[in-house]
């Protein structure tokens, strides 16, 4: 299948999903007004993607270093459909990055993880 | 009025910035980047420069979602008018995020009873709610997930104040100020 290649604006992050390495990155600010809207092809990806029977080890990077609330709920969709790709036998690793400054991105990665417990999400200062 | 008398009575409120006018997803990131470069230059700790531009966005897209005079430009792109002040009370000596916008007046016990709510909670039961409210998505609309408050509430060193005033049959003006 087509990688999915997103440039970052002011406010959307820059996001690679590659399926040959099986990596998926999302990196930079996410606060649009249309948050669904901006990310329904991520998702539309993802579900492709994740039906394959040839995909295994795979690994989200996320930097991210600020996001609204709707991102915040949009965040949290995508690591449910990650946690049904595990369930469903697929391997998966969730790195979220952070920088030492930067508490609030810190915490959230904490929240998210305390919420997907089942899954290899690691928390990584930069 | 004349712009001196405005300069002194900005100065009074301890504001930083003042924006009157219409809101948009590209007048919002400009100012949102205005805001932090100049909290910046004022060598503030990058935590209090986050919390106030993540209050300054949920406000300004507050606004934007759900003032009475809300413009669709394009498909889910809207405008509309608002103002929004930063500044820095000098007696509390703490930064606050001050908007408002005009609302239907049907929306005010909505509104009104979801920040009491979100009020009477200390920062374990915001984390709870917030997180509840995120897996349910029980707030999501075709714009937000209905989090924009609780994520105030999160940076905020105290309870949300607001106030609404009944302007006719349909309109009502709310403002909200968030201390950080």
């Amino acid at each position: 299948m087509n990688n999915l290649t997103i440039k970052a604006s002011k406010y959307t992050p820059a996001i690679e999903l590659n399926a040959e390495t099986n990596t998926l990155t999302i990196s930079g600010k996410s606060y649009p007004e249309n948050t669904f809207d901006f990310y329904a092809p991520v998702i539309t990806w993802l579900q492709e993607y994740f039906s394959s029977d040839t995909v295994e080890k795979t690994t989200l990077n996320m930097d991210i270093i600020y996001f609204n609330s709707s991102s915040s709920k949009l965040f949290f969709d995508l690591f449910d459909l990650l946690e049904e790709a595990q369930d469903g036998g697929k391997e998966i690793t969730v790195n979220w990055y952070y920088d030492e400054e930067n508490e609030s991105a810190e915490e959230a990665g904490e929240d998210f993880k305390e919420d997907f417990e089942e899954m290899d999400f690691n928390i990584i200062k930069k | 009025m004349t712009m001196f008398q405005f300069k002194e009575m900005l100065e009074k409120e301890g504001i930083i910035f003042s924006f009157s006018g219409t809101i948009s997803q590209p007048i919002l990131s400009g100012i949102g980047e205005t805001i932090e470069s100049d909290l910046v230059a004022m060598e503030m700790d990058t935590n209090v420069t986050m919390k106030i531009f993540a209050v300054f966005t949920e406000q300004m897209q507050n606004i934007m979602s759900y003032s009475k005079e809300r413009r669709e430009n394009r498909e889910n792109r809207h405008s509309s008018p608002g103002i929004c002040v930063v500044g820095l009370d000098a007696q509390k000596e703490k930064y606050y995020v001050h908007s408002a916008n005009i609302m239907d007046i049907k929306d005010e016990p909505i509104v009104s009873k979801k920040i009491d709510h979100i009020n009477t909670l200390d920062d374990s039961g915001l984390k709870k709610y917030y997180k509840e409210l995120r897996r349910s998505g029980k707030g999501v609309h075709g714009r937000g997930a209905g989090l924009g408050f609780l994520e105030m509430a999160k940076r905020s060193c105290e309870p949300l104040e607001y106030r609404i005033t009944n302007i006719d049959d349909e309109r009502s003006f709310f403002e909200i100020k968030v201390y950080i």
